[in-house]
């Protein structure tokens, strides 16, 4: 059934939090258990199978432990995997009612999110040893939900560039070519993606300053969300920049991502920037596919913008898959809208005004600056260069943000209710939701590699970007498929990596 | 000492801008000099630092100073997404 379009940015609550009392029927059920494995299944169809007695949490996460011993020695998509709690949790899940709509289900966690116990080291020198004594509330949210923490993810050190050694030396690789380290696994959530993309985990939360929740779904093939700021609490997140770090999930596809979202927005007392928000609305509703005429349709009359040319760009393969993306939302209904960019855009996004976000960093870790440079390792220089910025060109970058944020909701969402992006920087800037999800792949002699879209919102419309790419995804296959399992001779990752060394420069330019 | 002319960071020399990197680094208490100086081997080194600084403050950090924004374009934010919703909150106040 369709309903009306909410009323976005508004102050009024457009919905009821859930409480573990939305109905997973029809289209959120599932009968039958896979033949193959149990990691081929999306985590919104295990729960549908958990529910049923069909499948035990523990057998799910059985399925989950055997690819992480088979293949993460290859991937090195995690840090630390928490083997024996999540052995015990989901012990534990398979005797009790269910406890919220994550039960039992085996989630990535990275490694700069605060876990109780757990070693917490964002693969920093600086957090060497580092075990916190409590949970970050995303942390303590999923584990209220019934989700079953696998691991600590790997990543850039202290989130700043893909997942490498302190010192440089990369990790995690692509999924979908592991044995050609030099294809990024996308940004600084490197083993958060990894891990969902190589079915190690049901799906994973990241963080995003600058791309990194987005770009490593892209590169992954997987559903990345984004949220508004504020909308997730970063309350034991460890910080790289206060005003643009953003937690959101990774996932195969967008019930995933609204299960994962559902479960960890809202207000939280520990941090401020959640407070006075919009209430939390239902993103699995948003999420649901809506069938109007026997046929899928959106859920919400959608105009998207598109910057123009954006179809015709890049090789023949992404240009098919962009036209066909295009053409088939608009079978769905939806409304497609070539848009330039408004005046002063390129000036208020460029490289210059996204360097202001240094100072930040170098205000936060000035102690450990001052203590020994050297604990930053391969991603030292852009500290220094944060502490070259002076208190009028960090106040004119914060200004800028303002007459950003005026532009793209006067002269970009009053012409459209959803956006392409080319890049997640503009939006990160702002603090405004982004949504990446597979359109296609590209293909060459050498490797299948997927094809995304990144889709922007205005402030709280996460719900609009859900529906979006859950009408695209109920007719289209490409959020189901998966890499091929890796072949032998993968070089050896980590310390002394065969798989290659990022210089400073390098990480100091693809830095978040 | 006379006072330099007003001068943008593109035309100083690579000394003259170390030297400015390197004496605010000073003062903000960090030292560079328990790098190696030069070892591409090393995961970084002291020129690779000020190379970066270099070229961040002539080609990234130089165009903040130098964009126009109008004074009218309003107060800093920190939270610009967030404030919409105070914003539109007031404003729904006001129009009951």
């Amino acid at each position: 059934m369709l309903r009306p379009a909410p009323v976005l940015m508004t102050g009024q609550s457009r919905g009821s939090r859930l409480d573990g009392g939305f109905e997973f029927a029809g289209v959120w059920d599932r009968t039958a258990v896979p033949e193959s494995d149990l990691t081929d299944l999306s985590m919104w169809e295990a729960a549908a199978l958990l529910r049923r007695g069909k499948v035990s949490a523990s057998e799910l996460l059985d399925a989950y432990l055997d690819r992480v011993d088979r293949w993460d020695g290859v991937y090195m998509a995690f840090n630390l995997v928490m083997r024996e709690s999540a052995v015990l949790r989901a012990r534990q899940l398979d005797d009790q009612d269910p406890v919220g709509i994550l039960h039992g289900l085996p989630m990535g966690i990275k490694d700069n999110f605060y876990t109780r116990d757990v070693l917490t080291t964002a693969n920093s020198h600086v957090f060497a040893g580092f075990v916190p004594d409590h949970d970050a509330t995303v942390v303590a949210r999923l584990r209220g939900s019934g989700a079953v923490l696998l691991g600590k993810t790997q990543m850039g050190p202290l989130a700043t560039t893909r997942a490498l050694t302190p010192d440089g030396d990369i990790t995690t690789v692509n999924a979908w070519a592991p044995a050609d380290p030099t294809v990024s696994p996308g940004g600084s959530s490197s083993g958060s993606a990894t891990a969902v993309a190589a079915r190690m985990a049901g799906s994973s939360i990241a963080t995003q300053t600058g791309g990194s929740i987005t770009n490593p779904a892209l590169a992954q093939g997987l559903t990345g969300l984004k949220p508004t700021m504020g909308r997730v609490s970063l309350h034991g997140v460890i910080p790289l920049t206060h005003t643009r770090d953003h937690p959101g999930p990774i996932a195969r596809d967008a019930r995933d991502a609204a299960m994962v979202l559902q479960t960890i927005a809202g207000p939280d007392s520990s941090d401020a920037r959640t407070l006075g928000l919009p209430s939390v609305p239902d993103y699995l509703t948003a999420a649901t596919p809506v069938m109007q005429r026997r046929r899928p349709a959106m859920r919400w009359p959608t105009r998207l913008g598109v910057p123009p040319g954006w179809a015709d760009a890049g090789s023949t393969r992404r240009r098919r898959a962009r036209r066909l993306f295009l053409s088939e939302l608009e079978r769905l209904g939806v409304r497609i809208i070539i848009m330039e960019p408004p005046p002063r855009w390129d000036e208020l996004t460029s490289r210059s005004f996204n360097a202001v976000r240094l100072a930040e960093r170098s205000e936060l870790y000035l102690d450990i600056l001052r203590k020994d440079v050297r604990l930053f390792g391969v991603a030292l220089p852009s500290w220094i260069n944060g502490l070259l910025i002076s208190g009028d060109e960090y106040l004119k970058g914060q200004r800028a943000r303002v007459a950003l944020l005026r532009l793209t909701i006067e002269q970009v969402f009053d012409r459209c209710d959803l956006v392409v992006q080319d890049s997640p920087i503009p939006f990160d800037m702002v603090g405004l939701p982004l949504i990446s999800f597979p359109i296609g792949h590209s293909e060459s002699s050498l490797r299948v590699l997927p094809e995304g879209v990144i889709v922007g919102g205005p402030p709280f419309g996460e719900e609009r970007l859900l529906a979006l790419a859950a009408a695209w995804q109920e007719v289209t296959d490409w959020h189901r498929r998966h890499p091929a399992d890796p072949e032998v001779g993968v070089p050896e990752g980590g310390n002394g990596s065969r798989r290659g060394r990022l210089q400073p420069e390098l990480v100091a330019d693809s830095s978040e | 000492m006379p006072i330099p002319r007003v001068v943008s960071p593109r035309e100083l020399s690579d000394d003259e801008l170390d030297r400015y990197v390197l004496v605010r680094l000073s003062m903000a208490g960090v030292d560079l000099s328990v790098l190696p100086l030069n070892d591409p081997g090393a995961p970084v080194d002291q020129l690779r630092v000020l190379r970066s600084a270099r070229d961040f403050l002539r080609y990234e950090l130089h165009g903040v100073s130098q964009y126009a924004l109008d004074p009218l374009d309003g107060p800093p934010a920190f939270y610009p997404s967030a404030l919409t919703a105070l914003l539109e909150d007031r404003k729904a106040s006001a129009s009951d």
